[in-house]
Order: structure tokens, then sequence, then C-alpha cells
């Protein structure tokens, strides 16, 4: 693979999380913000040039008209131009917090706009989409990183020890990946109580998701433990006094990083299609709170998928993620030193 | 005098694993006074390493110790809890394996290896470890120790790397160092000078020393007495200049005609090897352990096992031969 191809990848998923963490300033509204005379008003067109063919340099958007005769149907207004302006500053974010910022990168004066349109209680789906980034990028984040945690501990343990402590932790690591884990999902999320609070939902998925997967990472790591401690240097610091615990950290955990960098990239692409598949069956974070999962969940409706294409964005939004994690686990396989070689 | 360490009857058994039942190690006797330097020989696969990881406690996964004991200082070894025996290694008696460049972590600097050992067992500022391991790197005849102590192991030569791991050894002085092949990876000039560094050590810190090698000209070099080892017994024992040039033991005597050696008359000896190859170690024969290649063997050789015989002053053989 391209050194170039590498790195496009790297830095769409920093842009992606970038934006995701600074969603009060990337979105032009905040994601509960409703603006109910708008509903399923389609993406609004980027114009150049105005109605009577004159062009302007700074582009602009015409407004929504609702037409009377039938329900969510639309026509630009094209008496007024409404030109894009960037690094506005609005009041209007509605929620208060740190993160929630005053200054938003674009939007227009004097009228709304939706550059990827409205879904059905007229909330901007463009603002959703990013601030459900934060929620459905993080979840897969954090649920990866538990479920390294708990493959590091499990498997360097049965791996470190041998033995009996090998068996028991490698067998209870079969159950694991013998279960399906959808529906195990499935399973522990009816288990709970339906209503929970957003922020619950959140690290209840993540939770679940972390915890379901920790098997897999464990029997490699497993692996690469039972080589390592076998290593002249790791005998030759017992020979001098060295405790089990220094030795792990110090001598085999190095060389476990790099298996674990693989695994995190092949987990979290994973565990966002988790959550977002939880999220679209309404297990996991509910509305009003913005996740890529329960944007889509509206597409249940027939007429939602027929009719309003752009109800699907969040959908699309997962296919530069889904890229960039595969390209950086595939270059990580297949030739880790474009990561690991300073020279 | 007391003896600094004192083996008896120990045996080594594989226990699980493919070399399962596999006896690595049988009856193994012999002394360790303090400041002498013994000296172990034998081919490959005889149990020499085997030997040097029972005593300071890792064996391999799968080895135990079956029976015998490893007094250390009046102290038993076997049965000792692993936190006090972490408190041993490395402070009273040093391993210093196989392969230099193998024994350190190439992703550590070499001069934080060293100072860890002393960490391990000290409780002292992190300043203080340093310079203890700084002076450890200077005794053990590193020129630059300041420049040695910050670089990697890949940019080191065999011989300085080979020093490093005697600096690590030696940092937290202790009193017994025993020495797995510790020269067989260097070329024969860096061989003669880690020997003689050795040697030095040995004279100025009163250190015993029990080296293993499967070079009897490296053996003459450093060793006041030698153990011969063949497929995990003592076969002989004694002075090193006696046994390295009159050896008792028929396989002593296979064993160093396969070396150059320079005799007394001043010949130099055919060279010959032995015929056949080491006891296959599933195979658990009754009688001789040498007994399939050897030269001289008796009709009871191969149906009794020989017992120890001590036919002249300090020597010890297990032949029949030399049994009254």
């Amino acid at each position: 693979m391209k050194k170039r191809t590498i790195k496009t990848a790297l830095a769409t998923l920093v842009a992606l999380h970038a934006i995701g963490l600074f969603a009060g300033f990337f979105a032009p509204y905040a994601p509960t913000i409703e603006h109910r005379d708008y509903p399923y008003a389609p993406p609004m067109r980027i114009h150049f040039a105005d109605s009577a063919g004159r062009w302007h340099l700074r582009p602009f958007v015409y407004a929504w008209l609702p037409q009377s005769t039938n329900f969510a149907e639309y026509r630009e207004d094209t008496s007024r131009r409404y030109p894009l302006r960037f690094f506005v500053e609005k009041p209007n974010s509605g929620l208060v917090g740190t993160l929630h910022s005053h200054l938003h990168l674009f939007g227009v004066d004097g009228n709304r706009c939706f550059l990827l349109g409205t879904d059905g209680y007229g909330r901007d789906v463009l603002s959703r989409v990013i601030w459900g980034s934060r929620i459905s990028l993080f979840a897969g984040l954090i649920a990866a990183l538990l479920s390294l945690a708990g493959g590091v501990l499990v498997g360097s343990l049965a791996g470190y020890y041998g033995g009996l402590a090998d068996e028991f932790l490698m067998r209870g690591s079969d159950l694991f990946l013998a279960v399906p884990w959808l529906y195990l999902l499935l399973a522990v999320r009816a288990f709970l109580p339906l209503q929970i609070s957003p922020v619950q939902a959140f690290f209840l998925v993540v939770l679940v998701v972390g915890m379901l997967g920790w098997a897999r990472p464990a029997r490699l790591i497993r692996g690469v433990v039972l080589s390592a401690r076998e290593r002249n240097y790791v005998l030759a610091a017992r020979g001098f006094g060295a405790s089990d615990f220094y030795l792990l950290r110090k001598h085999i955990f190095p060389q476990v990083l790099g298996v674990m960098v693989t695994q995190a990239a092949l987990l979290i692409p994973q565990y966002i299609l988790a959550e977002i598949t939880l999220s679209f069956f309404g297990l996991g974070i509910g509305e009003p709170v913005a996740s890529w999962g329960n944007m889509l969940a509206s597409l249940q409706q027939y007429f939602v998928l027929t009719s309003y294409w752009w109800m699907m964005s969040p959908a699309l939004m997962l296919i530069p993620v889904a890229w960039a994690y595969s390209v950086i686990s595939r270059s990580l396989i297949e030739q880790p030193h474009a990561f690991f070689n300073r020279h | 005098m007391e003896p600094l360490l004192k083996v008896e009857e120990l045996c080594v058994r594989y226990v699980s694993g493919e070399r399962s039942d596999f006896r690595a190690l049988r009856n193994i006797g012999f002394e360790i006074y303090p400041g002498e330097a013994v000296g172990i020989l034998g081919e490959s696969g005889g149990g020499k390493s085997t030997l040097a990881r029972a005593i300071v406690g890792v064996l391999p996964a799968g080895a135990c110790t079956d029976c015998g004991s490893i007094r250390f200082q009046g102290r038993e070894l076997i049965g000792l809890p692993e936190g006090e025996m972490r408190q041993i290694r490395g402070a009273k008696i040093s391993l210093i394996p196989q392969d230099p460049s193998a024994a350190l972590n190439p992703l550590l600097r070499v001069g934080t290896q060293v100072s860890e050992v002393v960490a391990a067992h000290y409780d002292w500022s992190k300043q203080r470890c340093r310079e203890a391991a700084k002076a450890a790197l200077r005794e053990a005849g590193l020129e630059n120790p300041l420049r040695i102590y910050s670089a990697f192991p890949h940019q080191l030569s065999g011989g300085q790397l080979q020093r490093v791991v005697i600096a690590q050894a030696l940092a937290c002085r202790p009193a017994l160092l025993i020495a797995d092949e510790a020269t067989a990876s260097l070329d024969t000039t860096t061989q003669a000078e880690i020997l003689r560094l050795l040697g030095f050590l040995r004279g100025t810190l009163g250190l015993a020393i029990l080296f293993i090698s499967h070079d009897p000209a490296v053996l003459a070099e450093i060793a006041d007495r030698i153990l011969v080892f063949y497929a995990g017994e003592i076969v002989e024992e004694g002075p090193a200049p006696d046994v390295l040039n009159s050896a008792l033991h028929p396989y002593s005597r296979a064993l160093l005609r396969c070396f150059p050696i320079k005799r007394r008359d001043g010949d130099w000896p055919v060279l010959k090897a032995i015929a056949g190859n080491s006891p296959d170690i599933h195979q658990r024969m009754p009688g001789c352990v040498f007994e399939p290649r050897c030269e001289e063997r008796i009709e009871i050789c191969a149906s009794h096992s020989p017992k120890d015989a001590f036919p002249c002053g300090g020597r010890r053989v297990r032949c029949f031969r030399y049994e009254q």
C-alpha cells in the first residue's frame, strides 16, 4: 500500500474524531433543536448563480418555501439570497457546557441553513450526523480499549503462568467465542431496564460491547506472551532477580504492543457497527440524543426510506470510517515499519 | 572450610511437555568453596545448563527438581518461597546466560538494564542505582561507561555486550557467579579478554565461579577443579590439570581426544571423534550411561550402574574400572 494512502486514512480518522469532539463548533445547530415548520426539508442547494443568471463570488442558499398543497414539499424562494458565512456567532445552541460553543464554523444570516436537509421533526441532519459521530465513533473506540484491556490481562496471565490458569482462562474465552455476539448483546440489553438516560445507555452499550469482545485479543496476546517469555533476555532478567510483574511490564508488554495496535484497528470499526446495530434496534442510545444508529432507525418506516434519501447520510458516513480503519489495520499487518520505523 | 554451595543427590526431571519423564539430571553432587572456580565440561545436551538453571531456580517450563538438596551459605534453596529466592538471584548468585546478544532486551538501553538489577535488590534512589550501574560497567572493563550506559544493545560489539552482562551479574556483589557458556559466542581474542577479566574479578572480589563450557581449553584457563558431565551425570571430578592431562573416565578421555591440547610430553594428540550419539532422552537403559559408546566396556557395564569411586587424591570417577 502506498504511504500516501495510509496518511490519507490516518488524516481522515483524525479529522472525523476532531469534528466529533468539537461538534459544538462544526455543527450549525444543536442536535435537539426542532424546526417544526420544516419537516423533511431536502438539502439546500448551494448556488453561485442567482435566478437572474448573475454570478456571485460568495456562495449562497435560497430559503425553502413550504407548499400548502402537500406535506413536506418545498420550493426555493428565489426572491432573496442568503450568503453562506464562516465563523458566525450564534447563541442558539440551546445547550450549555464547555464543548457547546457560540461560534460556529458556518451559517447564514437571517435564515435557516439545512445543508443535509432535516428529519421529521425539522432537526438539521448535518448537525445530528456531526453530534452523532461523537457518540458512535467514541463508543467504538472506548469499547475496543476496554476489550483490549481485558484481552491483555487475561492473555498475559494465561500465557505467562501457563498450566491450570492457562487452561481455565482459555476455556473461558472459548465459551465467549462460541456465543454469537449479536444475540448475546440483544439478550443482555433486553435483560436490563428499557428506559434509561442517554448517558447511562452510552456506557451500557460500551460496557456490553467491550466486555463481550475480550476473547479474541486474549487468545492472540496469550500466543505472543507464550513465545515472549521464552526469550533469552526474559530468562536472563529472571536470573538476576526480576519479579513476575516487572518481567510482564518491562520485557513482555512491549512485545504485545504491536498485536494490540493491530487488534484495535480491527476491533474499533466492528464495535462502531455494533453500537449502530443496537441503536438501530432501539436498544442502544435513545432519542433525542443523536447517534448514527438511532438516526437510521427512522428508515425502518417505508416512506422515509423511499422519499427522503438524505436520511441515509449516517450510513454514508460509515464508508470513510470503515475504509480508513481497514487501510490502517491492513497496513499494520503487512507493513508495520510504515508506522513504527522512524527512519 | 564451610562450602559456599553444596549440591547433594540432585535430580531434575521433566514432568510435562514433549520431553515428559526425561531425567535431565541424575544424582548430582558437588561442592564449591568461597573464591573457587569450578568448571563443568561436557557436550551439549548433557544437562550442564539445566544444572545452572536448577541452582538459581529458573528451570524451563515442565521441569522440576525431583529430589536432592542445594545448600547455599548453609541455607536450603530447594523449596524456598519464590519471593526469598528472588532476593538471592542476582544478589547472592548470578547467572550469566548463554549468548549475551540475546540476553539483553533490544528495546531498552543497556544502562537501564544494569541499574534495574540493582534496583531489584536495594531500596535505593534512581540516582544511586544509576551510579552503581556505571561503577559496575567500569568494573567490567568497559572504558567509556557513560557512553555505554545510554547505548542500545545493537550498538555494541559482542565483547562489549558480554561485559555488560558481566556488569549486570556483578552489580550486586554476588558470592557465586554461574557462567553458562559465557564465552562460546565470542571470537578467540575476546574470549581470552573475558576470561582474564573473570579471573581478575575473582581475585579482587573473592568471587566463586561455576564456569560451564564445552571447551577444555577455556576451562584450563580459568578452572581450579573440573566436573565432567555426561547425560545428566557427573562422571568425573578432579583438579583441573589432573583431569585435563590424565583423565580417568573413558568418556573424559574420549572427549579430550576431540580437542587439540598439547600433551605434557610435547606431542600433539591424534584427534578422534566419539562414536555414536548422546543417549536418546526417551530411552532409559539399565547400566552405565556411557556404556553404548564406551570403548572400554566390560560385562557388568550393561546391566548395573557404577558407583562413585575415589581412586586418588581429590579425584572421583563413576566407572566400574576404578571400583574395588
